[in-house]
């Protein structure tokens, strides 16, 4: 019977074994070890530029030509990247102006690094609804991902109009993804988000726009891997830039990528696509800029300062201590003097 | 209260304090941030935050009350359904196989199809607990009149005891054990079930809760609504236990 002895020695070893890679598995990727050339990115598929800079980054070799190996992580929304950010999952997460506020606020060990500019988010209700104006709301159901930058723009919109989002209307908690086939199937009155959402709504449904707002995009990294790899972070910024460039010129293919991943028509994303500057603008390295302006940084304020008020979060970090600025400047010196052609880049991970 | 109660009661204490012991030296040993695991401390002083805001008292309420509604409507079809088909062959040889293709189906895929078919709010919380708690209920109450020997109903037969009477006083104190376990495991299913109903189908409850709390990274409120899941559904258990016991003086429990 010593083989069921040594069997349950094993079982155990493994058991442990098991437990301490869970464990570990925390831990940053680029952790001394496992190479410093390793980022791991979480992005959104459910918002645009965001997702498609993802797109680009997951399906060609531009980090491989700026000597980076990136894993690319999909998520539905800012409040997924922030966990994920937490739990030391990913290095880098691109998101926007609110969960990066909030998660700053609540002590996420992240700094904001860069920002991909702004888009549309909206508030939309079916066609032949009769809310006109946001008195009819009152009452009516709104869904929206909570913790989310549209969530933190309907809630203050709300407000700017007196009503009360907690008392006069009813804000549910909606996934992204399904935000459409619940104002579709009438489970709510009107939903918020941002783009490409509200021109496929638009599009597709006739959906009406009662009230839209600019949401900022932000990307964070985690302090450690700053740290640890400043010059692995500074390339990705370079990788970012070039992302953004091959977008511009391959607009067809990268709409068509993130719509397979988004669910959304590739003609939808191109229309929304062409309200951002860096999708309709970007046609050389020195056209581009990711860097984190004072107004940027006093928007984020703003945000942190509106959860602490709404009392949804007990206190507003100070923003100013949690952005990188020079990691941008650093990056942008290099892509100036940068040789980047897109014709050279190559697809390497097919839809 | 007897020696042997004041035992199990300083047993499940010693339990629960090597929990808070363990959880305590976890998150003051600097391998986890306040996000990812915070001290017991500061779970206890946002329960006392959210409690004295009114919050945690609405918010268990509103799960209490899905979880009882659902789980009193799944229990009972699953009772009088179970006990139906085991004492009725014909009919069972036609309903149960499909409830047994029904049964892997988990309670969380039905989620969409409950929010279309009854809307966000208590409606589709009350539909998926009841039917997700209705399954163990059924298959404990079915196997339990179908396990009972049948000797005991030939003897009682023999003896010239009514149908109505053979039903009541052989076939029903057979298998209210069995159908009592059942119950039990249906209420935990209702709890997990509740849950998963709330963090996308309500606007109120622990599981709403738990998930507003996660997107805020507020993990010390995300534990509070644990905790308390945990503790009422405990509490609850221990009630029909007591409820067991009551009913079924003849069982020898340890």
């Amino acid at each position: 019977m010593a083989w069921i002895g040594a069997s349950v020695r094993a079982c155990a070893a493994w058991v442990a074994v098991t437990a301490l890679a869970v464990a570990c598995g925390g831990s940053s990727a680029g952790s001394p070890g496992s190479g410093p050339d390793v980022v791991r990115i979480g992005y959104p598929v459910t918002t645009l530029i965001n997702g498609q800079i993802g797109q680009v980054l997951a399906r060609t070799n531009i980090l491989d030509l700026n000597g980076l190996k990136g894993t690319l992580v999909p998520f539905t929304a800012g409040p997924a990247t922030n966990d994920a950010l937490a739990a030391g999952s990913i290095d880098v997460g691109l998101t926007s102006e609110g969960p990066a506020a909030l998660g700053i606020s609540q002590g996420l060990p992240v700094e904001v690094v860069a920002t991909f500019g702004t888009t549309r988010d909206a508030l939309l209700v079916p066609r032949d609804s009769k809310v006109r104006g946001a008195a009819d709301l009152r009452g009516k159901s709104i869904g929206v991902p909570f913790g989310t930058t549209p969530f933190l723009h309907l809630s203050s919109w709300l407000g700017s109009q007196g009503l009360d989002a907690a008392r006069d209307v009813q804000l549910v908690n909606i996934g992204a993804d399904v935000l459409a086939s619940a104002l579709a199937t009438g489970q709510v009155q009107a939903v918020e988000y941002n783009e490409p959402l509200p021109t496929q709504l638009e599009r597709t449904a006739g959906a009406r726009t009662i009230s839209s707002d600019e949401l900022a995009y932000a990307t964070l990294a985690r302090r450690d891997f700053l740290q640890a790899h400043r010059d692995a972070a500074r390339r990705l910024m370079i990788a970012f830039a070039e992302a953004g460039i091959y977008m511009e010129r391959n607009q067809a293919l990268v709409d068509g990528w993130f719509a397979s991943v988004s669910r959304a028509d590739p003609a939808v994303i191109h229309e929304a696509s062409l309200r951002t500057a860096v999708y309709a603008e970007t046609r050389t390295p020195p056209q581009i800029d990711f860097g984190l302006s004072s107004d940027f940084v006093q928007r984020l304020q703003r945000n942190a300062d509106f959860f602490a008020n709404q009392k949804l979060i007990k206190s507003a970090a100070r923003m100013r201590g949690a952005v990188d600025t020079g990691l941008w400047r650093e990056a942008a010196g290099a892509l100036a003097s940068a040789r980047f052609d897109p014709a050279e880049v190559k697809v390497v991970r097919s839809p | 209260m007897s020696g042997a109660r004041l035992a199990r009661l300083g047993a499940a204490l010693l339990g629960f304090a090597a929990l808070i012991a363990v959880w305590q030296e976890l998150s003051a040993s600097g391998r986890f941030t306040v996000l990812l695991l915070p001290p017991p401390g500061d779970v206890l002083t946002t329960a006392v935050d959210l409690a004295r805001r009114g919050q945690l008292l609405d918010d268990a309420l509103a799960s209490l009350q899905r979880v009882t509604v659902g789980f009193l409507l799944g229990a009972a079809v699953g009772v009088t359904l179970g006990v139906a088909l085991g004492a009725f062959r014909p009919l069972s040889l036609v309903v149960r196989p499909v409830l047994e293709a029904l049964r892997p189906i988990p309670g969380i895929a039905w989620i969409p199809l409950a929010i279309l078919w009854f809307g966000i709010g208590d409606a589709s919380s009350y539909f998926l607990v009841a039917l997700t708690s209705f399954f163990p209920v059924f298959v404990s109450g079915h196997a339990a009149v179908t396990s009972i020997e049948r000797r005991y109903v030939d003897l009682a037969r023999c003896l010239g005891t009514p149908r109505r009477m053979v039903v009541l006083e052989v076939l029903f104190p057979a298998a209210l054990p069995r159908i009592l376990t059942g119950i039990r495991v249906g209420l935990g299913v209702a709890w997990m079930t509740v849950v998963a109903a709330e963090l996308v189908a309500a606007r109120s409850g622990l599981g709403y809760m738990i998930e507003l709390n996660r997107t805020l990274l507020q993990t010390s409120a995300v534990l509070v609504g644990m905790a308390l899941i945990g503790l009422i559904g405990f509490g609850m258990t221990l009630l029909l236990e007591r409820i067991e016991r009551g009913l079924t003086p003849w069982v020898e429990r340890r």
